[in-house]
């Protein structure tokens, strides 16, 4: 489910493939929006894209400890990527 | 659905059958590429098809296959037996499940655990030479020089895409992996890059990797650069995940088993973690002593020395220097995995990239390169280090004690690498060089030296490297993999190889010219033929009663011609028809080769099979009735007819048995002969074991010839196999073989010659479709008698007839021919009539190999007749092959004299 405020995108369940448009659509019109994913169980590879795209702000994570470590390696940039080679 | 699934079946038959040849074609040439790449097609295919089918236990068995036929295709293994025979079982399982699918619509349950057995054979096999560099420890290898030989078998572009993504990782973290998979933890790396349209077809590729196993490392990133935010298109994936986890590689590929070519997957083994070495370049320390110690330690297996030795030095060493990072992999390697030596060697070897080592086992890492290795892409970035290496040692102003010794390193070193790439010449004038530089004491002449040879180095590696640009050598520090690297498998190679098999799409099947028909079909066209024989028929007996009951004469003879006309036509049709029922031997004939293959291992003889005549024709019904007779008499001669190898040395035959099958058309009938070279039948062991079993009395035992001993094998119940094997010898056998083809009017018979072999020979109708039968009359009835039993016709006159142990018999043609009244065979009262001449009308036939005269009363015309079997409630009635339709409507019943003849004895 995915509900869009003002400056919030609120993620519950999972966020389906349909909603990879209304959120791309959401996210050009609102640069600065913020993301929520707390209700979050699992989202969509087209949505997830999206979010990789957008590099919004994040709110909070979801709750499982699995799923939230995904998200953060490819929605935060370079945490918990490690790049280490100096060369 | 029905439909498309017949078509399934029918085509994944074909396609199984032609993986069978393919496979039976491999056997004699197993590198032929055309083959092996046809197998590959064929099982793809069957695959794909497959999918199309909730039937996921064909799937993956289909799916190892293909994989293992890809590896093979990709010469990662190489074609064998024993590969042969997990393909050929596999075959056969996807028969047995097509059968099921085909009978019950789905296959039993049990299915799926010997799929997985079968797919588990069949991922060993592919990943049997992974598992050998992964579960060896790699030791042994001191001698060998080459530090990275176990990763020989390695080289291919997804490994090295393992190892660059392994190069970013932090050394602490490949050394926690280090430790995992010394302690024998199974570690994959998979990267997974879900193709642009995967959306529209319902995946969700961040679902299939959320359904892994967590794991210790992941990357998700875009396969191309995020494009701005209102270009961005959400239904095109650019995602590009990878991570490393730990299971094993065979869940990995189950996991990903809809999907193989999306991803990748590569088990990582130890030596892929420690390379490359990272750190500040510090040139100058003193390394030259520890390096001497250390080598004479590892020289003399002496590891806790080494080790002590590598922590002193550590301390002084800058932590974060490549030189530290290289020791504290050294004390990890050593303490870990103490026999892994080549990696210590090589480890000992990066640390002083310029030192040559003294020791005489040791070589320098530069001449571990081959000349092969010139064609890999890492090879080339090692070379290029080992040049920049030198550069900079030829360029040090400072002059040590052992000034001297470093010139002699360093031109043995490059002297190695220029060996490796097969440039004699640059090594001769490598010499000229050093003897300068030691002569003026200046390193001057090997500096001008190094600036020739670059050039021409670069141009060298250039051509050779341009094949495969997207490799990228690994960047950073000196000998970051001093492995001499297997050229055969080179990238090179895989590039060319993989734009080969991409035209494979655009490959075009030509128009079928042949079209798939239902047997039914057919059948229903010869029934209608049929019937349109008899109705046309029918004519002649319409013109006779035009001309005899209504006196229309003119009326008679134009029906006759035009029945001539009908009955051209008629016949054309039947011709043709019975041309779509005809089937190639080869149908029958082409699960020989499988059949002596498989028979000939498990006899453990070497036998070869020639087939002769595939293309000739016969009626579907013969050549059907054909196949188990013809596979039971070429079981015989494996079992029976041929020797072992040893056998046949011994009485000087050669050790290979020769069997031959072949077809042949002759007039009207098609004879299949099958001949072995073995050993013979031996017509007096026959005799006895007739006369042991009650078959033959003592006069028949002393009066049987060599031949009518040896066609006593056909009586039923006899064997002579000493032992019951499984393949024949069950005291069932070539008595069912005669039966058999005795059911479609076909005769057998056998000769052999003891020590040279035997010889059997088949011979059948041609078609079963149309009989051509004698019409004759007993007691005002009509009776048909086929053609093919009848000799001759002669009337005998009574008088000839003489009594012979109270049979009439007859002298005919210098021959005693007996005689039996038909009236008798069929228990009518009425004695046979004779004609005005008193001679009788006596059909002489041929029952088995003796003659026989029957009397009847009166020859008729002898007609084409469809004959059908007598059914129903009529068809336990002994004595009548069938009954037909005739022109003027009535039946006629034909005799099977055989059966008749032995019913009235």
């Amino acid at each position: 489910m995915l509900e869009l405020t003002n400056n919030t995108a609120i993620v519950t369940d999972v966020l389906a493939v349909e909603d990879a448009e209304p959120l791309l659509v959401w996210l050009q019109q609102h640069p600065h929006g913020k993301v929520d994913l707390s209700g979050c169980t699992h989202l969509h590879s087209a949505t997830l894209q999206v979010l990789m795209a957008a590099q919004p702000t994040f709110i909070a994570w979801p709750p499982a400890a699995d799923l939230a470590a995904w998200l953060q390696v490819a929605l935060k940039v370079n945490t918990n990527v490690a790049v280490s080679n100096p060369f | 659905m029905i439909s498309l699934l017949q078509q399934f079946l029918t085509e994944a038959r074909e396609i199984l059958e032609a993986v069978g040849d393919q496979l039976i074609g491999l056997e004699t040439a197993p590198h032929d590429a055309a083959r092996i790449n046809e197998l590959f097609r064929l099982v793809h295919t069957l695959k794909g098809n497959s999918g199309l089918f909730d039937f996921p236990d064909l799937t993956k068995v289909l799916h190892s296959a293909e994989d293992l036929m890809d590896a093979v295709r990709n010469e990662q293994i190489t074609y064998t037996q024993t590969l042969a025979d997990h393909l050929l079982a596999a075959a056969d399982f996807i028969s047995i499940l097509l059968d099921e699918i085909q009978t019950q619509g789905c296959y039993t349950a049990e299915r799926a655990t010997e799929a997985q057995t079968l797919i588990t054979a069949l991922r060993t096999l592919r990943h049997s030479s992974d598992v050998h560099s992964e579960t060896t420890p790699p030791p042994i290898e001191i001698q060998s020089g080459a530090p990275a030989n176990s990763l020989l078998s390695r080289n291919t572009p997804t490994h090295q895409s393992l190892l660059k993504t392994l190069a970013i990782l932090p050394e602490s973290e490949r050394m926690t992996y280090y430790r995992q998979l010394a302690a024998g933890m199974t570690n994959c790396w998979v990267r997974y890059q879900p193709e642009e349209e995967c959306f529209y077809k319902g995946e969700d590729p961040f679902f299939l990797i959320t359904q892994l196993p967590t794991p210790s490392w992941r990357r998700v990133s875009s396969r191309e650069s995020w494009p701005a935010l209102f270009e961005l298109d959400a239904y095109r994936c650019n995602l590009e995940f990878e991570l490393i986890v730990t299971a094993p590689i065979d869940e990995l590929f189950e996991h990903f088993r809809y999907i193989p070519e999306q991803v990748i997957i590569e088990q990582i083994v130890l030596n892929d973690l420690i390379w490359p070495l990272v750190g500040i370049e510090k040139a100058g320390i003193a390394l030259d002593d520890f390096i001497r110690t250390a080598q004479t330690r590892l020289a003399t297996n002496d590891l806790t020395g080494l080790r002590h030795a590598v922590r002193t030095l550590l301390e002084l060493t800058a932590p974060e220097s490549r030189i530290a990072s290289a020791l504290r992999w050294l004390l990890l390697t050593t303490e870990i995995t103490p026999l892994a030596h080549t990696i210590h060697h090589a480890l000992l070897a990066s640390i002083a990239p310029s030192y040559t080592l003294s020791d005489q086992n040791a070589t320098p890492p530069a001449a571990a390169i081959n000349t092969t290795a010139a064609l890999d892409p890492l090879c080339f970035a090692v070379q290029q280090d080992i040049l920049t290496a030198a550069r900079t040692i030829a360029e040090l102003t400072d002059t040590p004690p052992h000034w001297a010794g470093r010139m002699h390193a360093l031109a043995s070193g490059l002297a190695g690498l220029f060996t490796s790439l097969d440039q004699p010449t640059a090594v001769e004038t490598l010499k000229i060089a050093l003897e300068q530089s030691l002569m003026t004491g200046t390193a001057t002449p090997m500096q001008a030296w190094l600036a020739a040879q670059s050039t021409s180095i670069q141009v060298l590696t250039e051509t050779i490297t341009a094949p495969a640009p997207q490799i990228s050598p690994i960047s950073n520090g000196t000998h970051s993999l001093p492995a001499a690297r297997n050229g055969q498998h080179s990238s090179a190679v895989a590039a060319d190889d993989d734009a080969k098999f991409g035209r494979r799409a655009e490959d075009n099947l030509p128009a079928p010219r042949t079209l798939k028909v239902d047997q039914g079909k057919v059948d229903r066209l010869m029934n209608l033929i049929g019937e349109m024989v008899v109705a046309k028929n029918a004519l002649p007996y319409l013109a006779g009663r035009a001309e005899n009951l209504f006196g229309v004469r003119e009326l008679a003879r134009e029906i006759k011609a035009q029945y001539a006309v009908i009955n051209r036509i008629a016949e054309d049709m039947q011709d043709a028809i019975m041309q779509v029922r005809m089937m190639p031997v080869s149908f029958v004939l082409q699960r020989f080769p499988r059949l002596v293959r498989d028979l000939a291992r498990k006899l453990n003889k070497d036998v070869q099979l020639t087939m002769e005549g595939e293309d000739t024709e016969a009626d579907k019904n013969i050549i059907e009735a054909l196949a188990d007779p013809l596979v039971h008499c070429v079981r015989n001669s494996l079992d029976h007819g041929l020797e072992t190898s040893e056998q046949r040395r011994a009485v000087g035959k050669s050790t290979t048995g020769h069997l031959i099958i072949r077809a042949t058309t002759v007039s009207d009938r098609v004879v299949i002969e099958i001949i072995d070279d073995g050993r013979g039948i031996d017509a007096q062991v026959i005799r006895h074991k007739a006369y042991e079993r009650g078959l033959i009395d003592e006069v028949q035992l002393e009066r049987l010839t060599d031949h009518e001993a040896i066609n006593l094998v056909f009586l039923p119940g006899f064997s002579t196999a000493e032992q019951i094997t499984d393949v024949s010898g069950r005291g069932v056998g070539m008595d069912v073989v005669r039966t058999a083809i005795a059911k479609v009017n076909g005769h057998i018979e056998l000769t052999s010659e003891r020590g040279k072999g035997t010889r059997l020979k088949l011979s059948l109708p041609l078609s079963m479709a149309v009989t051509n039968v004698m019409i004759v009359r007993a007691h005002e009835r009509r009776f048909g008698i086929p053609m093919d039993a009848v000799v001759e016709t002669v009337r005998v006159p009574r008088n000839s007839i003489s009594i012979v142990k109270h049979r009439q018999t007859v002298v005919l043609r210098g021959r005693l021919v007996p005689l039996v009244a038909l009236n008798n065979l069929l228990g009518l009262s009425e004695p046979p009539h004779a004609n005005d001449d008193d001679a009788y009308a006596t059909l002489v036939v041929r029952i088995g190999n003796e003659h026989l005269g029957i009397l009847v009363d009166d020859f008729r015309e002898t007609v084409d007749i469809i004959l059908k079997p007598l059914n129903g409630i009529l068809a336990p009635l002994k004595g009548y092959a069938g009954s037909a339709l005739l022109g003027d409507g009535s039946v006629l019943l034909v005799l099977d004299l055989q059966e008749l003849v032995s019913c009235s004895n």
